[in-house]
């Protein structure tokens, strides 16, 4: 069975001497350890979001991620939605994940039990490129990872594994139900139109 | 980051046999001038 691939995306600070050079979960703030495998671990507790998680803490083997938690290393299945958030914050850089393990599928993404970070992508405006280089490299050569044009990512991820993205399922019939009832009322509207005309 | 849609389908990939991070190697492919090079004899 093939390797998971998958895009995301991490805040690297270049003012905090800690983290920086450090690629890290912008929701959780896990930093990934370089030239180490992240391994998920849940971190919802009772009154943060939990009902959900409530059942995941007495699950015997403890594995993450639960299916019915939110628990799990994020990534989406489609380079679009990182780049879509890369635009929002200025220290936030798009790459490529390599997950294993226990895999959560959803239509947009997956949750991983295990991930390593396969590349970063160069950010697209050259201002950002300019003031973002050293930092970059640096993080690139901590974690001996290749930094990436953009329209490369998906072709030297798709080296290491492939994308679960499930197809997409047959429209519902509520859909198609609304589909002919939309074409039932443009028939009548041009039936209607067509006798006052004539 | 985080999905508002409901999981599909749970699988399991195990964990790779060997350092995750080296692409599979391929067959180093014959350029077209390698194919055309005509054979000499050895001298």
């Amino acid at each position: 069975m093939n390797l998971a691939v998958g895009y995301r995306f991490w805040r690297v600070d270049p003012d905090d001497a800690w983290t920086r050079g450090r690629l890290q979960s912008p929701v959780a703030e896990t930093l990934w350890p370089p030239l180490e495998t992240l391994e998920a671990e849940c971190q919802t507790r009772p009154g943060l979001r939990l009902a959900r998680a409530g059942l995941h803490r007495h699950d015997e083997q403890g594995v993450s991620p639960e299916p019915s938690c939110s628990c799990g290393i994020y990534a989406y299945h489609d380079i679009t939605p990182m780049t879509r958030a890369l635009r929002e914050e200025p220290y936030m850089f798009g790459g490529a994940v390599l997950c294993w393990g226990r895999i959560v599928i959803h239509p947009e993404g997956m949750r991983a039990q295990h991930a390593r970070p396969l590349a970063l992508c160069r950010p697209e405006s050259p201002g950002v490129q300019l003031r973002t280089a050293a930092l970059l490299a640096e993080v690139t050569r901590e974690y001996a990872i290749p930094l990436l044009e953009l329209r490369d990512l998906v072709a030297y991820a798709s080296e290491f594994g492939a994308s679960y993205k499930p197809e997409p399922g047959p429209p519902s019939r509520r859909r198609l139900d609304r589909v002919k009832d939309a074409l039932s009322w443009r028939q009548m509207a041009r039936r209607i139109g067509k006798a006052f005309r004539g | 980051m985080g999905f508002t849609s409901k999981p599909v389908r749970v699988i399991e990939i195990p964990e790779p046999a060997s350092e995750p991070l080296l692409a599979p190697e391929r067959e180093p492919q014959r350029t077209e001038r390698e194919e055309e090079a005509p054979v000499t004899a050895p001298v």
